[in-house]
Parts: structure tokens; C-alpha cells; sequence
């Protein structure tokens, strides 16, 4: 499938023309066939599964695949009507901004503002100029001026990643590439970067992959889809692709603009909206209550009610007496190596309950969650209860074997015989959709399976009754994060406490009855989740945004108060 | 007055630190005498105490490696010097003066002003400055100063990284993390981080080469320190302090060696060669001057095989007021004295 055959190749900002990308030692490619182009100006969202080569696609643009990464490329790939093989890839650095997936990509050690004048510094800018881009680049992204003679080592990853989006915006280059840019952000510096991603600017090119849409989707002129196999599946108008490509991309686990959801309810109820819905406002806005006809918002209202229906807390909520299974008491925390960054913490998770831990970038939220888990040594106070099981944000530091099948036999108890073994790990792998790969070695797995994996080694056995998860959806598609969420209510109805460290105010209003914002070196708010949602002051204080359904649950208030 | 020295430390020129440190080696390398050695060691800790504000028990923390070094430096002069025999027969004061605690005390002070001359340089330099530097004063490629920006942001990382392995394997194991890993656990360690830094060195190398670091084009290198006249100031008052030190080094042992003196020379004797024979003192070789009447060692090249003090003259020598050997039959009248 290619991209808009119509228009001329020298007028396109990016174009991939026949392209196929195979890394060594696959049998399968990685990309392609795929033709794609991107037009000056155009902002062009680029969508898939896990594993659909969305980052291969965009490391060939310079051709840091194949010429730093090896793999065998084919078919044509230009950049602004030349042939990007015309140049090394640092050349091309003054046309294409590049933000990769992980900050560490992005960051090479400097301190902060040192790290936002790099790229300038390669084209020979004047130092005045320069030092005028930097402080510009840092206040744009909110870079705090505090940060500027910090080392990016002494920072958070999400504090990290928005040095890094500092570090390529100021290259102010005509195109503009990010791959997950929000990937480990908190909602209000999330929106912060979707703003600056989205500004307008007739002269710039944005070709962004991202999972979180709101607040993205309205400013995208093209939405490109690949599918599992590397090629494009749909692409389009984001009004055209989400109402007509909807259930394709549901089949395909792409993640869809959650007005997606309550559009397709509507248009059961035969009340859709004029034009596609790229917000829930934008949804909603034919039926306002207060305009609308009476018998319209009536015939809304089932489809609305179980629209938000679908946000509402899963698991249900912990028994008034149920024991109490880790608790810290006026505790100091702090990272290893590190300063002390919470104070005072009275936290206590009780038996079969799900507990969210929300904050913004560096507000300590891991560091709790190892202190809660016993797995870091507290600076002050006590901390009582059972030895918690921790699944880091990055999985692979979990692994320890050579082989995806290891990993589960290790994390077994010796006691058991080896033919029960066996047993136990297949019924594990398939458990969590890891038949098939055994005797892979877990490096090689996509992130999501990495992410099933790690899970699967903690609950695999009765260990741990307390499990503490950290950004568990971070980067994953839509499949994986309902597959994970399944997961966890399991591990809930299995009587274990679970608490979810996240950015996701849509998963802890599914998935968690109560809730702990992190925030100022303390816990700001300690109750259930969703009356914390409906505390915007409180929000806003921690960095968060309140979830996606709260337009419709407001909808719904004055819908029923007519 | 402390704040202002505190931030002059800092404040001045990577290179120029970089410059009188290298000095403060060499001469601590090049002068053989413990008091310079003393001197010098006072000298830096002093200013980085009162200067730097550094914490004399931190400062006494990170000379703790310097000073096991140096400790074997003194050891190994102690008992394998040909004379160590010897040495350890002595005691008390005769053992403090002896020649290999001498060396070996002059070795070991040599290891901790090397020692603290380094961690002078660590405590007042930011790498990043002292990287920068290079790369505008001493022509350091940038793809080598961007790498060793790389390997600084690395090493808190692996730290990291360690960690949370040693949190992962644990929780697989059931045990309570120790505080400090033993050494098995520090070689499990080694591969997964050694596969996390290659990793992490691609991604760092995508990133440069994304972000337009090219190996051959002009670049801009913004926030360089520049020199100062505070640099000058340094850079003469540091040389000059070291240089007056070694002078005062050098010419004490010169005024040893003045002929003014009473005349020193070694005398040896072998059972082949019983005559005495006389050799002139050889700086290098002499490790303690004695005045007239002490005890005089004779140097190991005079005649090792007769090497010798002379209050334990070998068989059928006797001993002179001025503490030299000389044969026996040589005595006049056995009340030790002899012209020579």
C-alpha cells in the first residue's frame, strides 16, 4: 500500500518507497513492504501493534538503519527529494529531529542545559545564539531553570525524557520525529509535549508514533496504521480511519481516541455524531443537555451510562477488616544512592486490595513502591508485613536466565518435582501468552512479552502475596494492556494485594478502588479513587489530569438533572 | 574569605589545575626526601580543607587507599632490602633510622602525595568543565570527550542497574538484599552489566550521531571555562610554592654533602682486601649523613659483600672514633681510634 501515489516524490518532507527492513539473523522483516510519505508541514501519526516495526521505519529515515544498526535494507528512502543515503546520518541531523523511545537515547551525559545546546553545537552556531535556543527550548518544555547545571544522571527517567524533548526541539529542524514521546510521562507534562509536538507551524513536519492519544489526536492531519506484518493497513483523516477502520483496529489492538468507544455506542443508540468524535467533548457536544432535544439526551443516556460504565473501578473494593499485609510507618525513603525524596510515609496496603500510586515526573512514586515492597531499606521509620515481589518499569533487569523457560523454572520452589515443574511452566506460559517462545532467551522478546514474562516469574509461585507493579502498561499496545489488566484482576481475585505504579488515570480509575498521590516528598492524598479523580485542585497540584470519562460523567450529572 | 576561596577552587580553569597537579606529581615522583613529600601532603590538604571546604574526615576517607598503597611501598623496603636482615635485628631508634625504614617511609609518603595531589584535582574539577577544556585547548576529538561524557553518565547507572538486579535476584531467591554484596554476587554481576553497558554504549551512539556529531566538521563547544587572572595567580603561586619546596629539598642535601663538613666517606674492608679502603659518599646510595663520631653506613655500591655498620665490624676489625671499620692489627693499642 502506498501513500499518496498522486504526489510528486521532490515534494515530500520524508518519503519510504518500497522499503523492507530484515535484521540478521531473523527469518522474518522487521518493516515492509511499506511506502509512506510526509508532506511539509503535514503532522502524521503513525499507529500499530507491538513489534509492527513502527521504530525500525523511523531509525531508516537517516539511515541510522542500516549505517549504526545493522540490517538489510531495501527500496528507496528519501529526505526532502534526496536520497538519504547521499549523506551519513549525523548530516542529516539539521533537517530531522529525532526523540527516541527512551531518553537514554536521546541524553548522552551532560548536564542539562549542556545536553539541550549538543545538536546546536554540531552545526557550529554562535555561542550567544545558542545559549538564546537553550533557555527558549527550556521554557517551552518547562525545564525548570533549577535543572540547567544538573547532570541528567541526577534526574528521574520522566524528568529525563523531557530534558531529551528539550534536547530535540532545539534543533528547530523542518521534520520532526518522535517515537512514544509520552511513553513514561505524567498527564500534565504529557500534554505539555503534545502541545509543543502540535504547535502550529506551517514550515514543520511531525511524524510522531504514540499509544496515548488524547489531547494528540485533534492536531493530526494522517493517521498511517501498520499492521503485524510491517505493511500499512489504513491510513487517513483520524475522523475517517477511527469510525470507518474501528473495528480493524480493535481486532489488531491499536489503540484507538477513547471518544472512539462512546461514538460507537452513540451510533447503536442511532444518535452518532455528525462528524467523527476526536474527544469525548467533541461526542458529546450534538446532545448537550442543555440544547439539546430532551428525548435525544434520553436516548444518550444508556449509551453514555455505559460508556463510563467501562471506567468504572473492576475489582472490587477491599473488605472493611481485612488484614493489613505491608504497612510503612513515618518512613523516610529514599532511591539507592540517593537523597531522601519522601518523608514521613504512614502507608499501609491491606490483603486482596489494588492500590494506585500516581504522581508527577521524580515525585518518588518507584521509590515508595520498593520501600512498600521491603525491597529497599527505609532511611527512617519501620516498616512491618510480608516481603513484596517488585516487576520494574524496565523488565529485562529482572532477568537472570538464558531462556524464557529458565526464567519461570528459577522463580519455582525447589521443592517441587521436575515433571511438575515442567507442568507448571507450560501451564504459565500459557497463561500469559508465552507458549511458543521457551527457548527464547528473554532479551529477545517484544516489550509486551517482556512484560508478561516479568509478571509471569513473580506470580508463578505463592512467594508473594503482595505484588507492586511499576508503569506495568508503559509502551504497550492495546491487546497487552487488556490482557494485562486481566492479569491483574486475576492476581486481585486470587487474594493477593497489588499496587500499580502509573501515569494511566483511565487504568487506576478501572483497576484500583483506592489510590495514593505522590507528591511535594510526601503522600498528598490517601482514598478512593474516584473521589480523588473529581479533585482537580488536587490534580493539578500532583501534575495529573483527570481521566478521559470525567467529560461524560459530567454530561451524565446534568444529563439526569434535566 | 573561605566561601571566596571555596568557589576560586572551583571556579578555576580545569587546565590550569590540570597543569600544577601534573607539576606536584613529577616533583613528587622526581624528589627522594620524605619532608618534601610532608610537604607537599600538608600543603594540598590544607587548602583543600581550608579552601575547599572538603571535610577533613572525608579527605582522611578517600587517602585510605592511597595509604595501603603506600603501605606497601614500606613493606616491601622493610623485608626485602639486602640489609633487611639486618634492619629487623635492629630496634627502637636504630630501626627508625635505619636506611630501609628510610626509603620505605619516603615511598610510602611519595604513594599519599600522589594521592592527595589526585584527589585535589577530583574534588575541585567538574569532569564536564575539564572535558570541555580539552576539547578547545588540547584538540581532544569531541567523539572521544562525548564518549567519556557517555562513560560519567554510565557509571551512576551501572550503579543503578546493579541494584535493581541484585533486588531481582532476591526476590528469586527469597533472601533480604545485603547491604554489600559479597563477592559471589559481585561476579554474577559482571555479565548482565557488562551486556547493559554495551547497550547502552549503542544507544549513545545512535544518539551523538542523531543529534549531528559528525567525526571532522567545525563544532561550537559552549560553556568551556575560560582563563582568568584568579588562573594566573594559581598557576604562579602553586609552582612557586612547589618550586621553593624542592629547592629547600635540594640544597639541604647539598649542604650535606659541603666538604665544610666533617669529611664522611666510607671505609670498607673485605677479608681479601683487609687494607681500608676509601670511597666517596654517593648521594643516591647514602641513605642517613652522619656528623662526625656517629655510626656510619657504608653504601651497598662501595662493596656490598663488605657491607657493614661499623659497631658490628666483622672479625679482626675494630672500630674507629668515627665509627669506621678497620682492621685489627691496625689498632692502636685497642682504644679504638684511628687517623683517617
Amino acid at each position: 500500500m502506498r501513500s499518496d501515489p498522486q504526489s510528486p516524490r521532490t515534494g515530500f518532507a520524508a518519503e519510504w518507497h518500497e522499503v523492507t527492513v530484515q535484521y540478521p539473523f531473523t527469518k522474518w522483516q522487521a518493516v515492509g513492504p511499506v511506502s509512506l510519505a510526509v508532506r511539509p508541514g503535514e503532522r502524521v501519526l503513525l499507529l500499530g501493534p507491538s513489534g509492527s516495526g513502527k521504530s525500525t521505519l523511523l531509525l531508516t529515515l537517516t539511515g541510522l538503519v542500516p549505517n549504526s544498526i545493522p540490517a538489510t535494507v531495501s527500496g528507496d528512502i528519501c529526505l526532502f527529494g534526496a536520497n538519504v543515503t547521499t549523506r551519513q546520518p549525523w548530516a542529516w541531523a539539521a533537517q530531522v529531529a529525532q526523540y527516541f523511545q527512551d531518553a537514554d537515547q536521546t541524553l548522552c551525559g551532560m548536564r542539562v542545559e549542556d545536553e539541550i545546546a549538543f545538536a546546536l553545537e554540531n552545526r557550529a552556531l554562535p555561542p550567544m545564539r545558542i545559549a538564546e535556543c537553550v533557555t527558549e527550548a527550556m521554557r517551552r518544555v518547562g525545564v525548570p531553570e533549577s535543572w540547567r547545571s544538573r547532570p541528567t544522571s541526577t534526574l528521574s527517567g520522566g524528568e529525563r525524557q523531557l530534558v531529551a524533548l528539550a534536547a530535540t526541539l532545539v534543533q528547530g529542524a523542518p521534520l520532526f520525529v518522535a517515537d512514544e514521546p509520552t511513553a513514561h510521562l505524567a498527564p500534565k507534562a504529557a500534554g505539555r509535549l503534545h502541545a509543543l509536538l502540535t504547535e502550529c507551524d506551517p514550515h514543520r513536519s511531525i511524524l510522531v508514533v504514540d499509544h496515548r492519544l488524547e489531547g494528540l489526536i485533534q492536531h493530526i492531519d494522517r493517521v498511517v496504521v501498520l499492521g503485524r506484518d510491517g505493511t500499512i493497513l489504513a491510513e487517513g483523516h483520524p475522523r475517517d480511519v477511527f469510525r470507518t477502520k474501528r473495528d480493524l483496529l480493535a481486532s489488531e489492538g491499536i489503540w484507538c481516541p477513547v471518544a472512539s468507544a462512546l461514538d460507537a455506542r452513540l451510533e447503536e443508540a442511532g444518535l452518532a455524531p455528525p462528524v467523527t468524535p476526536l474527544s469525548v467533548a467533541e461526542a458529546l457536544a450534538h446532545i448537550d443537555p442543555g440544547t439539546a432535544p430532551r428525548e435525544h439526551v434520553e436516548k444518550a443516556l444508556p449509551a453514555v451510562e455505559a460508556f463510563v460504565a467501562e471506567y468504572r473501578v473492576r475489582s472490587a473494593k477491599t473488605a472493611p477488616g481485612a488484614p493489613i499485609l505491608a504497612r510503612l510507618v513515618n518512613a523516610d525513603c529514599a532511591p539507592f544512592l540517593g537523597p531522601t525524596v519522601l518523608r514521613t510515609i504512614d502507608l499501609a496496603i491491606h490483603e486482596g486490595e489494588v492500590l494506585g500510586i500516581l504522581g508527577a515526573n521524580g515525585a518518588g512514586k518507584s521509590t515508595l513502591g520498593l520501600c512498600l515492597s521491603g525491597l529497599l531499606p527505609l532511611k527512617a521509620g519501620s516498616r512491618t508485613g510480608a516481603q513484596g515481589g517488585y516487576a520494574f518499569r524496565r523488565p529485562e533487569n529482572q532477568f537472570t536466565a538464558a531462556t524464557v523457560r529458565d526464567e519461570i523454572l528459577d522463580a519455582l520452589p525447589k521443592r517441587i518435582a521436575v515433571k511438575a515443574k515442567a507442568e507448571c511452566v507450560a501451564d504459565t506460559l500459557a497463561a500469559w501468552g508465552l507458549s511458543g517462545l521457551e527457548s527464547r532467551h528473554p532479551f529477545e522478546l517484544s516489550q509486551g512479552q517482556k512484560r508478561r514474562l516479568a509478571l509471569a516469574t513473580l506470580t508463578s509461585s505463592d512467594r508473594w502475596p503482595l505484588l507492586v507493579l511499576d508503569e506495568p502498561m508503559a509502551g504497550l499496545d492495546a491487546h497487552g494492556v487488556a490482557m494485562l489488566t486481566n492479569e491483574i484482576l486475576a492476581l486481585h481475585d486470587s487474594g493477593r494485594a497489588v499496587a500499580v505504579i502509573t501515569h494511566d488515570m483511565d487504568l487506576t480509575l478501572r483497576l484500583c478502588p483506592r489510590s495514593v498521590i505522590v507528591g511535594e516528598g510526601g503522600i498528598l492524598a490517601d482514598g478512593p479513587t474516584q473521589e480523588l479523580m473529581k479533585d482537580m485542585a488536587l490534580l493539578r497540584r500532583a501534575g495529573l489530569a483527570e481521566p478521559s470519562c470525567a467529560e461524560a460523567l459530567q454530561w451524565l450529572q446534568r444529563g439526569t438533572s434535566c | 574569605m573561605a566561601a571566596t576561596g571555596y568557589l576560586m577552587l572551583k571556579a578555576l580553569h580545569p587546565l590550569s589545575k590540570l597543569l600544577v597537579c601534573a607539576v606536584g606529581l613529577a616533583a613528587s615522583v622526581l624528589v627522594f626526601d620524605a619532608r618534601f613529600q610532608i610537604a607537599l601532603i600538608v600543603l594540598t590538604g590544607l587548602s583543600l580543607v581550608v579552601l575547599n571546604r572538603t571535610s577533613p574526615l572525608l579527605l582522611l576517607a578517600l587517602m585510605v587507599p592511597f595509604c595501603l598503597f603506600g603501605f606497601g611501598f614500606l613493606t616491601t623496603s622493610l623485608l626485602f632490602r639486602q640489609d633487611s636482615d639486618f634492619a629487623t635485628r635492629m630496634a627502637g631508634e636504630a630501626f627508625l633510622s635505619s636506611p630501609a625504614f628510610s626509603a620505605g617511609l619516603t615511598l610510602f609518603l611519595r604513594a599519599v602525595a600522589c594521592g592527595i595531589i589526585s584527589v585535589f584535582f577530583a574534588l575541585t574539577t567538574d569532569p564536564g568543565s575539564l572535558v570541555r577544556a580539552l576539547m578547545m585547548h588540547a584538540r581532544l576529538p569531541p567523539r572521544i570527550g562525548y564518549s567519556l561524557f557517555a562513560a560519567m553518565l554510565l557509571v551512576p547507572d551501572l550503579a543503578s542497574e546493579g541494584q535493581q538486579m541484585r533486588i531481582a535476584r532476591a526476590m528469586k531467591t527469597g533472601r533480604r538484599i545485603r547491604r554489600v554484596p559479597g563477592l559471589g554476587e559481585v561476579i554474577s554481576l559482571v555479565i548482565p552489566l557488562l551486556a547493559f553497558a554495551i547497550r547502552r554504549a549503542g544507544r549513545t551512539a545512535v544518539a551523538l550521531e542523531a543529534r549531528g556529531l559528525s567525526p571532522d566538521t567545525l563544532r561550537t563547544v559552549t560553556n568551556a571555562p575560560r582563563f582568568r587572572r584568579s588562573d594566573a595567580f594559581f598557576i604562579i603561586a602553586a609552582l612557586g610554592i612547589i618550586g621553593l619546596c624542592v629547592a629547600a629539598a635540594v640544597s639541604d642535601v647539598a649542604l650535606r654533602q659541603s666538604p665544610s663538613l666533617p669529611q664522611v666517606r666510607h671505609a670498607y674492608y673485605s677479608a681479601s682486601n683487609p687494607d681500608p679502603v676509601f670511597c666517596s659518599v654517593q648521594l643516591s646510595e647514602l641513605l642517613k649523613v652522619f656528623a662526625q663520631g656517629d655510626r656510619v653506613t657504608t653504601g651497598a655500591d662501595c662493596n656490598p659483600s663488605a657491607l657493614t655498620v661499623c659497631l658490628v665490624c666483622p672479625a679482626s676489625y675494630a672500630c674507629s672514633d668515627r665509627g669506621q671499620c678497620f682492621p685489627a692489627d691496625l689498632h692502636d693499642g685497642g682504644n679504638g681510634s684511628l687517623a683517617l
